[in-house]
């Protein structure tokens, strides 16, 4: 067969095709997004190779100084939780001059930098698990988001909370990095980080000394996500656990 | 946006753009942002039209993407680059309906399109597009990729079936098929939108 014995489509049908030929593209903070986290994800270079622009950098700190923030041996892997500051940083990354011009005002990944201050106060304490976990100086919220709710304010309140558990790991403060993730769990149980926060709690189970949770945990998140960026981490961790 | 839905210069292929730089990208990091600004609008669309559900076409993008950037070793920059991503594309969108587990029965009944009256070419068009998608949801996921990429990327067929990897034959076949169901999903869409 070939291109000539195929009957053709009718002028009513190309009519309507016409619109589908020349579709709209992706709403500009979907590409955003997209970009934010395959440049975490990836630890993609800034376009210019340096570091990330001053403007993201002046909303709370530059993905490379977020990054320059962990060990060498918590970075790998955890350079996702520069989320927060890479949504900007990949708008400016996608606003290379070559690319499309986005307003840095407009990105929403940008608004999402919050000093941890923004998130909103708990009503009422939880303890972390097994009382241990000494009181958090920043108070997050716990009660569990309404079913459903995935508005912008709840990736950005999201986003803040792992980035303090994240930080309190590197610090070595698997305490305090429990005691959020707990909360987060509380408050998201199924955000659309919950991912990245199992990813955490692995690790952060693991510096507790906590071995056999952090092995079931592992074992979960390796079940649930078996195509997951963050396997290599997860398998790193576990490695360690004797 | 050029037909091919990018975001950067209205219809210059990559290769043209890299050709007139005067810096073209080379390396990996650099040429990835390249086909990322230039394909990925591309991608989207492509990953909506091969029936990904609304919620899940901006992750199943990202994971598309997250290929292409594993794979651009692979990439040439000399051919055209809507091909190439519609193999990732397919890819994904397969894989994801794999793990939907979700038994996609073609449907034979397809819903009507609400046909608003006619306000100006913008409500046309968009229009159109409802229609266009309503009656794509009657192909099973391989037909669909070969009138996608044939009927509305305006890949020639030897193309599509190379980007497929399926015989040229099979891509004829497909194609023909494809052809006739969606002609008689699109008329019982428009004769049910015209009699409400």
């Amino acid at each position: 067969m070939n291109e000539q014995e195929l009957p053709p489509l009718d002028a009513d049908t190309l009519s309507v095709l016409r619109a589908e030929k020349t579709p709209p593209g992706a709403p500009s903070d979907v590409a955003a997004r997209v970009m934010t986290r395959l440049a975490v994800n990836l630890q993609l270079p800034a376009p210019n190779g340096g570091p990330v622009d001053h403007v993201a950098a002046g909303a709370g700190a530059s993905a490379r100084g977020a990054l320059a923030m962990f060990t060498p041996s918590v970075r790998v892997g955890t350079a996702f939780f520069a989320g927060i500051v890479a949504g900007a940083a990949g708008h400016a990354w996608i606003g290379s001059p070559r690319g499309l011009a986005v307003s840095m005002r407009e990105s929403p990944a940008l608004s999402a930098t919050v000093a941890l201050s923004n998130v909103p106060p708990q009503s009422k304490a939880e303890p972390a698990r097994e009382g241990t976990a000494p009181s958090d100086s920043t108070s997050v919220a716990t009660e569990p988001s309404p079913a459903g709710s995935s508005g912008a304010s709840d990736l950005r309140a999201e986003r803040a909370m792992l980035d303090q558990a994240q930080r309190a790991l590197a610090r070595g403060d698997a305490t305090t990095s429990w005691s959020v993730l707990t909360a987060h769990t509380r408050r998201f149980p199924h955000g659309r980080l919950e991912e990245e926060r199992e990813a955490l709690a692995v690790k952060t189970l693991a510096a507790l000394g906590r071995n056999d949770e952090a092995k079931a945990r592992g074992a979960r998140f390796r079940a649930r996500y078996p195509d997951s960026l963050l396997r290599s981490t997860i398998d790193d961790t576990l490695g360690t656990i004797p | 946006m050029d037909s091919a839905g990018s975001r950067r210069v209205p219809g210059v292929p990559l290769s043209n753009v890299r050709a007139a730089d005067p810096n073209p990208p080379t390396d990996p990091d650099s040429l990835f942002r390249s086909v990322f600004e230039e394909g990925f609008d591309y991608v989207w669309n492509t990953v909506r039209r091969l029936g990904v559900a609304p919620a899940d076409i901006e992750d199943v993008s990202h994971d598309v993407m997250l290929d292409v950037y594993r794979k651009m070793g692979t990439y040439d920059p000399a051919r055209p680059l809507k091909p190439w991503l519609f193999a990732f594309s397919f890819r994904a969108v397969s894989e994801y309906r794999r793990k939907q587990r979700v038994r996609r029965e073609v449907r034979e009944e397809v819903e009507a399109v609400d046909r608003a009256p006619l306000a100006d070419a913008q409500l046309v068009a968009e229009e159109n597009r409802a229609l266009v998608a309503a009656a794509l949801e009657t192909l099973d996921l391989d037909r669909r990729a070969v009138f996608v990429l044939h009927d509305l990327d305006d890949v020639p067929i030897p193309d599509v079936a190379r980007t497929l990897e399926i015989p040229l034959n099979t891509a004829y076949s497909r194609l023909r098929v494809a052809r006739e169901k969606f002609v008689k999903a699109l008329k019982r869409l428009q004769a049910r939108g015209e009699a409400t």
